[in-house]
């Protein structure tokens, strides 16, 4: 498939909130009838991002951080 | 001049820590573009903190911390970054590799800073690029030992595994591991 063809299906799929496999070697035409094939089904519902998730991410974010200034690059 | 220090470990460890949140943020059921808004809220955080490091680590080993760094926010590109990793998800394609080459394309940026201030302090450092096993004719032309490199020189191509060493005059004797803070 063309590297437009690659983005506009995997930002179909996202709408349709679907994880597709296997896409490495798709032809175009096979691209061309899975973009038919999504473009029928309904967009998908998707949540709110919960302050619990948003906790979680910041948590994950400050962990990476710690662990970058553990190093002592900056103290001669 | 002192030993050299290859500081790709640590663009490694800090990929491999953020493929945790990015795989977190992907599983979510959330819109692709609030992961996508997610996604470079933490690539920016995380990358000006590496960015900073690992120019204040290279300006140390080149002696050349009088110059601060012009780093600016690598916006762009991190939009790009996590737009793809979203679209590589949807693809069912591995993101993790994305993480990797951000990471040291940054170092790659922080390096060549803290060389052309460097240079521009009559400093000498040297950047030795080798090759790892079998490689391309394009990671040939960029081997050798450099002085004063132009930014081309720190680029790699997708799952390039070419070694970069720099060398200046306070490397901690070229151990990585010599500038871990000692446990409090």
């Amino acid at each position: 498939m063309t590297e437009n063809q690659r983005n506009y299906l995997a930002d179909l799929a996202g709408q349709k909130g679907i994880r597709l496999s296997d896409t490495d070697n798709w032809s175009v035409a096979k691209a061309s009838e899975e973009i038919e094939r999504l473009k029928e089904m309904p967009d998908a519902t998707f949540d709110e991002i919960t302050e619990e998730e948003i906790e979680q991410i910041d948590k994950m974010t400050a962990r990476t951080m710690d662990e970058l200034h553990k190093w002592g690059f900056n103290n001669g | 001049m002192a030993k050299g220090i290859n500081f790709s470990p640590v663009a490694t460890d800090t990929a491999e820590s953020m493929d945790s949140l990015v795989k977190y943020i992907l599983n979510l059921n959330i819109s692709p573009e609030e992961k996508i808004t997610r996604l470079a809220k933490s690539f920016n955080l995380v990358g000006s903190d590496f960015y900073i490091q690992m120019f204040e680590a290279n300006s140390q080993l080149f002696d050349s911390t009088a110059i601060g760094t012009d780093y600016s926010e690598m916006t762009d590109q991190i939009d790009c970054l996590s737009r793809k990793i979203v679209q590589n998800d949807n693809l069912g394609r591995p993101v993790d590799r994305l993480t990797k080459d951000f990471y040291d394309s940054a170092l790659g940026k922080a390096q060549h800073e803290a060389f052309v201030n460097a240079v521009s302090l009559d400093k000498h450092p040297t950047l030795t690029r080798s090759m790892v096993g079998e490689t391309c004719d394009w990671c040939k032309k960029k081997a050798g030992v450099w002085v004063d490199p132009d930014a081309e020189l720190f680029t790699r191509h997708a799952d390039c595994d070419c070694l970069f060493v720099t060398s200046g005059y306070n490397s901690r004797n070229g151990i990585l591991t010599n500038y871990r803070k000692a446990r409090k």
